[in-house]
């Protein structure tokens, strides 16, 4: 199918805790979540058309800085196309 | 969830807090003691920036520490099978000229804004059926019965949850 715009949003799903959780345990649960993700009967689950996260995605930081720069790309757009909200 | 438990020794509750698009959830778990004992999972839509001139309590998503993506992927426009659109170009033509007929279904309020429906200008004649939640898929199903034309949803729920229904792409 030809591409109907040069716009790419990709839906991905993330795991979240409140804010000024101490550093160990964000580090000790994203370890664990990066040792599911690697496991073989979790990639089993996701089948043939596996939808996982890369290595920096699945990291703390890189996950903040990605979530970061997907809300600052839609601020952006949402500026230069001048969308404003219904009702 | 047996084997969670058993692993951890201990109960773990997972609580489906649908509504407001997530902002409930969001705004529990922002709240909630910063100990590692209360995590949220969410997609995208849930944890967008919110505007900054909205009361506190809406902009939750300030109040959230990312810890890692789970799981990335492309998002699905389902329609039911008689439609003559098979993508999404014609699909946007086919709602453009009927507008009067159209019934589209959401999980939440989120896929308003990338529907195609929602890009029809006339889009005041649409019918939109917002789903209380995507988890159980009852937009893909109502689709796959005919009684919505289209509805929104990841594209891998598409396919292994709804196979009776075509499915398009969004760009």
């Amino acid at each position: 199918m030809k591409q109907a715009s040069r716009l790419h949003v990709s839906i991905w799903q993330g795991l979240f805790a409140p804010k000024g959780t101490p550093k160990e345990i964000i580090g000790k649960i994203n370890a664990a979540v990066v040792e599911a993700l690697a496991d073989r009967s979790c990639r089993r689950a996701e089948g043939h058309r596996p939808e996982l996260p890369t290595r920096e995605q699945q990291n703390t930081r890189g996950f903040g800085a990605y979530h970061k720069a997907g809300s600052r790309e839609m601020v952006a757009i949402i500026k230069a196309a001048n969308i404003k909200p219904a009702g | 969830m047996a084997r969670v438990q058993q692993a951890l020794g201990q109960t773990v509750i997972i609580e489906n807090v649908g509504g407001a698009s997530g902002t409930i959830a969001t705004g529990r778990v922002a709240r909630a003691d910063p100990d590692g004992y209360t995590l949220i999972i969410g997609g995208v839509n849930h944890f967008r920036r919110q505007r900054r001139g909205l009361p506190a309590e809406l902009r939750s998503v300030e109040g959230l520490s990312p810890i890692s993506m789970l799981r990335v992927g492309a998002d699905a426009d389902l329609s039911r099978n008689s439609l003559p659109a098979t993508n999404l170009k014609e699909l946007l033509v086919w709602l453009k000229a009927n507008p009067d007929t159209v019934t589209f279904g959401t999980g939440g309020l989120r896929a308003h804004r990338t529907s195609p429906a929602c890009r029809c200008r006339k889009r005041p004649a649409t019918s939109f059926s917002s789903y209380r939640s995507v988890a159980r898929l009852r937009h893909c199903q109502s689709v796959a019965r005919g009684q919505l034309t289209s509805s929104s949803t990841r594209l891998r729920r598409a396919i292994d949850r709804a196979p009776a229904v075509a499915h398009a792409p969004t760009p």
